[in-house]
């Protein structure tokens, strides 16, 4: 019955190659294939399911909701896969939740039932907004090093070593830099955290390289910030989907580079859509519109001349088959990253 | 052409390299067979596999085994999907991501866990934590409440305060706690036999309650029973109490206003109705206070008698008796006190003159 002799097909489809010398480059463009209905199925299910179990199910619907978001996501013809499991990160959220939800409780209650103006309420008024900001930072890292360990294409996986406590001081002092200047120099702070981000990502042994510079982006945001009012914040919008695009294009990976059409004026048009279609449907369209913006903004999105053959699975992949975390926050209570 | 005889072409990674290599993907009974050239075939066991994608029959099928590193086979042709089921003999699960459907024992599950932990949250986490906190609040806090509520009370109800009315109360007040700060007083005018404890020292009671009781010592129970509320500052406690349990159901509903809701309802008086404990608590503490002033503790066993007889000839029993323990084991616990408690002694409240001028005005303030 079986036929060993079958021909195997020799040219695989998939990665197209740009160049015949020694080494093999393939342009992969990226595609977000997720629908809208699909999301919606999704979402409604576990709001029905979070509320019956009374908010318990909530991390096995976010790991529902991530698969799906990851593993509508492809690269030539290959999808991304997520493999975080509801427990793991029940669990990520329950340590969360001990050691800063207390505290915080806490230091609300405080600021809400002490005097207007005192000393108390001024004091524990500071004291949240500092653990708030050590709770972003842990939560950010923490977020990030989760879904990337738990991420892979074509069996491959990435890996994030960015530290929280390393992230928190630098970020919060550019965060703080920016209160301090109105805003202004907010492109310093988003562009620093994005080269950190991206520079401490790796797709298995390949590390991810950022030549953004923030002095790049500060022509077009100062403009932006100065039309924020005649324009309605408009501009920044537009900022936003510009500031996207200059990122990706100034990323790398395994000696190919990124590059994104996406505009300002088109990122500007999505969100205006995206913003009528929630309010006519009163939020029920947000699933569509959240899948129409990663469709519109992945498929603009390729990586072009990437050597795959440089990638090999990191040393530490072997070992770490599910659970791995001896870091506190690798149970990834954290998705605002 | 995706199918070569029995035959599907697939792509295959090996999980060390990101890079493609052409397999040969087929089924028997016994699993998932690969062919990479110029290896020879190997074969995946059926529970060795994870679908990652093509369980609709309209997509490429993707398969990883549980391995060290994960291969991963992609077979484009959605057609394989039904053949690796079919394959498959029937007791055995293809593992996947779950599609939008969770397996229902893990949501049973968890709606036990959730319903066992609000009910722990409730019955123990928010007593504690109410507690733990009512005493830490300052004093001053609990009086400038209490003032608004008193402001806020005196605008509805019709105030009796004239001296003769006060005068046995402020004994019995006087003398139950010697060194305490001044205790402040109302009477209202109101036919229901009803007195309750306000945060911040106040002291409400009707001209109902004043007919009612009998003697001296029963007004003297009443009021250490209410002062008994206040020691313990139940009513502090029991805003805690409400405003926690507001903001828990916030959080499980996602509705935050709740909570600011809950702040609103502390400032109605409705809500000072106490549970059971709390009464207990309150009664525990008049039986103590009426001991160290000479006084027996049935003197509270008759003040509710009084006020249970009164209460049946103006209506509907409310206010001071409704939440309260059943009476019958109310009554009990006192008398049980009673029987071990050492009555001697005399104290400051059994003036005959001031109760006589007491009950004298009761009936012109009917009036």
């Amino acid at each position: 019955m079986s036929d060993f002799a079958a021909p195997i097909p020799a040219a695989i489809p998939g990665d197209e190659p740009t160049s015949p010398a020694r080494v093999a480059l393939s342009d992969l463009s990226l595609q977000f294939v997720g629908t809208g209905s699909e999301l919606f199925g999704i979402q409604f299910v576990n709001g029905i399911l979070t509320i019956v179990t009374l908010g318990i199910y909530y991390p096995w619907a976010r790991a529902r909701e991530l698969r799906f978001m990851i593993g509508s996501l492809q690269a030539g013809q290959d999808r991304f896969s997520f493999h975080g499991q509801g427990r793991e990160l029940f669990l990520g959220l329950l340590r969360a939740w001990l050691i800063f939800l207390g505290p915080l409780t806490a230091l609300w209650f405080t600021m809400y039932l002490s005097k207007p103006g005192s000393d108390v309420q001024i004091l524990a008024g500071f004291a949240f907004y500092l653990l708030l900001l050590v709770f972003f930072s842990f939560a950010a890292v923490g977020s990030l090093r989760y879904r990337a360990s738990r991420t892979r294409w074509r069996g491959i996986r990435f890996a994030f070593d960015g530290s929280a406590r390393e992230f928190g001081a630098q970020y919060g002092l550019r965060l703080l830099l920016t209160i301090v200047t109105l805003g202004l120099a907010y492109p310093i702070a988003a562009t620093w955290r994005r080269d950190y981000f991206l520079t401490h990502a790796r797709f298995g042994s390949e590390r991810f390289e950022f030549d953004g510079k923030a002095s790049d982006l500060m022509r077009p945001y100062v403009l932006c910030w100065l039309l924020l009012l005649p324009t309605f914040g408009l501009s920044m919008t537009w900022f936003h989907g510009f500031q996207q695009a200059y990122y990706w294009n100034h990323t790398r990976l395994a000696g190919g580079k990124f590059s994104s059409t996406m505009t300002g004026g088109l990122w500007l048009g999505l969100a205006f859509a995206n913003g009528v279609l929630i309010g006519i449907t009163f939020g029920i369209g947000a699933a569509w519109a959240l899948t129409t913006l990663q469709r519109e903004f992945f498929n603009r999105l390729s990586l072009q001349g990437v050597d795959l053959s440089r990638v090999r699975a990191a040393a530490s992949e072997g070992t770490a088959t599910g659970e791995g975390a001896a870091d506190l926050f690798d149970g990834g209570a954290f998705d605002m990253a | 052409v995706n199918e070569i005889g029995d035959r599907f072409e697939g792509r295959y990674f090996d999980g060390t390299v990101p890079e493609p290599r052409a397999a040969l993907v087929w089924t028997s009974a016994d699993g998932l067979w690969l062919e990479v050239a110029p290896e020879p075939p190997r074969r995946w066991s059926f529970d060795e596999l994870v679908l990652i994608r093509g369980a609709n029959g309209r997509e490429p099928v993707q398969l990883e085994r549980r391995s060290d590193p994960v291969e991963v086979v992609i077979v484009n042709d959605p057609a394989f999907f039904s053949r690796l089921r079919a394959a498959m003999p029937k007791t055995t699960r293809l593992a996947h991501d779950g599609g939008t459907l969770p397996a229902l024992k893990l949501v049973a599950m968890l709606a036990l866990l959730g319903a066992g932990l609000l009910f722990s949250i409730y019955r123990f986490g928010i007593p504690a934590l109410a507690d733990f906190a009512a005493d830490r609040i300052p004093a001053q806090w609990e009086r400038r409440w209490g003032e608004q509520l008193r402001h806020d009370y005196e605008r509805t109800a019709v105030v009796a305060n004239s001296e003769d009315l006060l005068r046995p109360a402020k004994l019995a007040g006087a003398s139950l706690e010697p060194m305490a700060e001044p205790q402040s007083w109302v009477i209202v005018k109101e036919n229901e036999p009803n007195a309750f404890a306000m945060p911040g020292r106040t002291i409400v009671l009707t001209t109902g309650l004043l007919r009612a009781l009998d003697t001296p010592d029963e007004l003297a129970a009443v009021i250490a029973h209410e002062m008994g509320h206040e020691r313990r500052r139940h009513s502090v406690r029991m805003v805690l109490r409400q405003l926690s349990l507001q903001a828990l159901l916030g959080l499980v509903a996602g509705d935050r206003s709740t909570v600011s809701q809950g702040l609103r309802a502390a400032g109605d008086l409705g809500s000072l109705s106490y549970s059971r404990e709390y009464e207990r608590e309150a009664d525990d503490e008049a039986i103590a206070m009426l001991q160290r002033n000479g006084a027996s503790p049935l003197a509270l066993a008759d003040a509710l008698q009084s006020i249970r007889r009164a209460a049946h000839a103006t209506g509907p029993v409310v206010g001071f008796l409704s939440t309260h323990p059943a009476p019958a084991e109310r009554l009990e616990r006192i008398r049980d006190a009673a029987e071990s408690a050492t009555v001697q002694g005399t104290n400051g409240w059994r003036d005959s003159v001031a109760w006589r001028a007491m009950k004298a005005a009761i009936g012109s303030a009917d009036d």
